[in-house]
């Protein structure tokens, strides 16, 4: 798993000139004040993970994903911002670049590099602290999709979907079809013409046999071909006209009855229908609560997208948590939910009466499509098929209305199709059907061969039609048997997954949160009336007494506490590529015992992790910074300025090296400077070392001691306290020093120096250090090393050791 | 604790990896399907289409 060797960030958010991080797979602890600049290092390589940066989505358009607001507004456009991050695998290493015209490039192109990216995309590796709360107050649909995105879940989940989908769409085009009705149709015919239902061949064999008798051929039907031979023999050419004109009728006859069959049940779908949408409508509280729903779910989205980041209303701009706008809106709008379940119902009663009315409407066109209907002498009938169409579509229009318009629907009593009227048209064209075929009575084999002709015809539609039923229904009871499977293999492994992740969760709450009455805190499922799976809820036991959801009893304190130990029990279980992660400002709410507990949690139970730990406060800064260092963490400061930006406060090392690197380079730039502020640093080290007292300030000021001051106090200190140390360290000659005499900054002195200026000065004050700084352990002389017994001070390991007097 | 976990991944690869045993399930749906999801296919419209063909050679075979 990756860890970070070092960060480099230039022209990104606040970042103007290069910021370097050297980490050296190292946690560290970062200390900046508000707008120091610290987000703009989790922004920097959130966007080198996912290429965007969630929170700046929001404040822009189209589809640069935040990226516009990303590139440094005072860098130059012929400058490019990048991001270099050196992993604890070098094979890993890139430059992420990004150039005015917001053009991204990466300088590691190779595959391996590429996969480790995507698979990195899904990992936990920053959390901030507006993120902190999200899991633990989302309503428990958007629990179960947070979590199954996290888990990798969420392919499961689309499969499952679709293959709920495909199963229901077969069955309810099954339903609308409405085969049985088609069969029966199609075997009224038969009974018609063959004068006995056929449902096998055999029983059409035998009825046709029977059909054929008068014409004494010497044939027995046992076969479909048998027929046709049947029919080619006793074809007579010369009533063509006459057929088509029975086989039309027979046509009308045969899909009016169908629809007679459809229409039923189209009535009692449109009455569920309509009593379902009156409903909603009687209550014109429940159309206001319907808008208001959508307004209320805009209003979750707004603060969720960070589209306000400030503590305020966005709508009525009163001050307000976010947090708790957040609680106060899924509250109403589950309170909603209940009038919305009953929305989505009409929904579901509308579609399948769409459905049924699709089928009905299609078979119309079809029939419309007959060639008679376009001569004269069908006019009326044309116009009787034609107002059957406008009734079924009567239906298609109501369907249309729109409930939170308050629109009003037709009484079912005011769209009724007349089924009568209906049916007598159906009677009257199988009446001019056979009327027809029984106007050549003279003509047996005429009328033999209509009459097998329409039978054949419609026994075979009635096979296809039950071919298509068995298909379908194959279809259909497969979908639903795989769905059946896969929710089983859903549910087991959600279940396995949620009972360990439970278990860390609430080890980690415990742990920032001991001896409190909270125990056994665990992710349950929450499964609707139809067993299927349709949220996440947070329960734990408080004084023996089972509790969800969290947020009703919890303090922000505490649902702060739920919401990181969800993210670092999330760190636990799914990071597979890398070992680190980022905490930006996540303790805020915290009291003094939680902070102390929770950085314990992160030292104790993540060490094998590399952690970037955030903060604006100092005193958490101030509280953790020991414990951390002695665990090797790293400390370090970000400060801002108006010339370059968000900035480290560098330590004593860098500046050394800094300096160490202008003399070989001769270059004298700014060198006088970091001289100055690397000897107040040491100063620093030593007062603090041989207690030497200056004047009381106040925070702010007294980390802006000069170097001026400093040396006076270690001097007055050394020549009370030291024997001959004073001579030694020689701090009157420094105090002499022109760069020392002077302001805070270097630009308010008249010194003008050369090269060979400094690296005297240099000298002199690396010699100084050398006095109280031993090379060997690594430490200053300091009073905490004083033998009492022999009145001496001395470093670690002894090796400087002077008088001191008690 | 991850090991005992089972991915999305492994959970979908797992199912279709066994989806012929399920008993009574049709072996040309769940062909259809189990080549959707190995070409990356596996999509609402593209069930739909392939079930739609499906049908249509069922219904020629049967009818021849």
């Amino acid at each position: 798993m990756a860890k970070i060797k070092s960060i480099e960030i230039s022209g990104i958010r606040g970042i103007k000139i290069p910021l370097s991080l050297n980490l050296n797979k190292n946690s560290i602890l970062i200390f900046g004040e508000n707008g120091s600049g610290k987000s703009s290092l989790t922004d920097a390589v959130e966007w080198y993970y996912s290429d965007g940066v969630e929170h700046l989505i929001s404040k822009e358009t189209g589809v640069t994903k935040g990226r516009g607001s990303l590139r440094s507004l005072f860098i130059p456009n012929n400058e490019d911002a990048f991001v270099n991050i050196q992993y604890s695998n070098n094979k890993l290493n890139a430059t992420k670049t990004i150039d005015s015209s917001l053009e991204v490039t990466t300088s590691n192109t190779t595959d391996y590099f590429k996969d480790y990216l995507h698979a990195s995309q899904s990992e936990n590796l920053i959390l901030r602290y507006r993120d902190l709360v999200g899991f633990i107050v989302a309503r428990p649909g958007e629990k179960l999709e947070k979590l199954q995105n996290i888990i990798g879940f969420s392919a499961v989940t689309d499969i499952r979907g679709l293959l709920k989908k495909s199963a229901g769409r077969i069955a309810r085009n099954i339903r609308a079809a409405n085969y049985d009705n088609q069969k029966n149709a199609q075997q009224a015919v038969v009974l018609e013409n063959l004068g006995q239902n056929a449902y096998t061949d055999d029983q059409l064999f035998a009825g046709a046999n029977q059909l054929i008798k008068p014409l004494q051929i010497e044939k027995d039907i046992k076969l479909h071909k048998d027929i046709q031979d049947v029919l080619k023999a006793i074809e007579t050419k010369e009533e063509t006209a006459l057929l088509e004109q029975i086989s039309f009728y027979t046509k009308v006859g045969e899909n009016l009855t169908e629809i007679i069959g459809n229409i039923d049940s189209i009535h009692s779908r449109y009455n569920i229908y309509h009593t379902t949408y009156n409903e909603l409508q009687k209550d014109p509280e429940n159309i206001q609560k319907l808008q208001l729903l959508a307004l209320l779910k805009e209003g979750q989205s707004v603060l969720k997208n960070d589209v306000v980041l400030d503590d305020y209303c966005p709508l009525c701009l009163q001050e307000k948590s976010r947090i708790e706008l957040i609680i106060e809106l899924n509250e109403r709008i589950k309170e909603l939910e209940e009038l919305e379940i009953e929305k989505d119902k009409l929904g579901e009663q509308g579609q399948k009466l769409k459905d049924i009315l699709r089928v009905n409407i299609n078979t119309i066109d079809g029939l419309l499509k007959e060639r008679l209907f376009k001569e004269e002498t069908q006019a009326k009938l044309l116009e009787k098929v034609q107002q059957i169409k406008t009734s079924l579509n009567a239906f298609s229009d109501e369907l249309k209305k729109e409930l939170i318009a308050k629109d009003l629907i037709q009484e079912p009593s005011k769209i009724q199709i007349d089924k009568k009227d209906i049916s007598e048209l159906a009677k009257q064209a199988q009446g001019t059907a056979k009327t027809l075929t029984e106007s050549k009575r003279s003509n047996i084999k005429f009328q033999i061969y209509t009459k097998l002709f329409h039978a054949v015809t419609a026994y075979n539609q009635y096979q296809s039609i039950k071919r298509q039923q068995e298909i379908l229904t194959k279809q259909q009871v497969t979908f639903q048997l795989l769905f059946a499977d896969f929710i089983k293999r859903q549910e087991e492994a959600l279940n396995v997954f949620l009972e360990m992740f439970s278990a860390n969760i609430d080890e980690y709450y415990t742990t920032m949160n001991p001896n409190e009455k909270i125990e056994d805190i665990k992710l349950v499922p929450i499964k609707d009336k139809n067993d299927d799976l349709v949220g996440i809820t947070i329960e734990y036991s408080f004084f023996d007494e089972t509790k969800t959801p969290p947020i009703a009893y919890l303090s922000e304190s505490h649902i702060n506490c739920l919401g990181l130990s969800f993210f670092l029990a999330s760190v636990k279980a799914f990071n597979k590529q890398n070992e680190f992660f980022i905490l930006d400002d996540v303790i805020s709410s915290f009291d003094r015992p939680h902070r102390s507990r929770f950085a314990k949690l992160l030292t104790d139970k993540f060490s094998n992790y590399q952690i970037l730990l955030l903060t604006h406060e100092q005193g958490f800064f101030e509280l953790v910074a020991s414990d951390v260092k002695s665990k090797g963490w790293l400390l370090q400061d970000f400060k801002w300025s108006k010339e370059n930006g968000v900035g480290i406060v560098e330590g004593i090392t860098d500046i050394k090296e800094r300096i160490l690197k202008k003399f070989e380079a001769k270059d004298k730039e700014g060198l006088g400077n970091y001289i100055r502020i690397y000897t107040e640093k040491v100063m620093k080290e030593i007062a603090y070392n041989i207690e030497a007292q200056v004047a009381f300030r106040y925070n702010e000021i007294n980390e802006k001691r000069m170097a001026a001051e400093l040396l006076d106090v270690v001097h007055g200190r050394i020549s009370k306290k030291g024997n001959g140390l004073k001579d030694k360290a020689n701090i009157q000659k420094l105090k002499g020093m022109p760069m020392f005499i002077g302001n805070v900054t270097s630009h308010d002195n008249e010194f003008t120096e050369s090269i060979e200026d400094l690296a005297a000065i240099w000298e002199d004050i690396e010699k100084t250090i050398h006095i109280f700084y031993c090379d060997g352990c690594r430490k200053f002389i300091s009073i905490k090393y004083f033998d009492n017994v022999e009145s001496k001070i001395r470093c670690g390991c002894g090796k400087l050791t002077y008088d001191w007097k008690k | 604790m991850s090991n005992k976990i089972k991915s999305g991944k492994q959970i979908i690869e797992e199912f279709f990896a066994e989806i012929k045993k399920i008993e009574g399930a049709d072996k040309k749906t769940v062909e259809i399907l189990t080549s959707l999801y190995r070409e990356g296919k596996l999509t609402d419209t593209n069930i739909q289409n392939a079930m739609g063909q499906l049908f249509q050679q069922d219904l020629v075979t049967k009818e021849e």
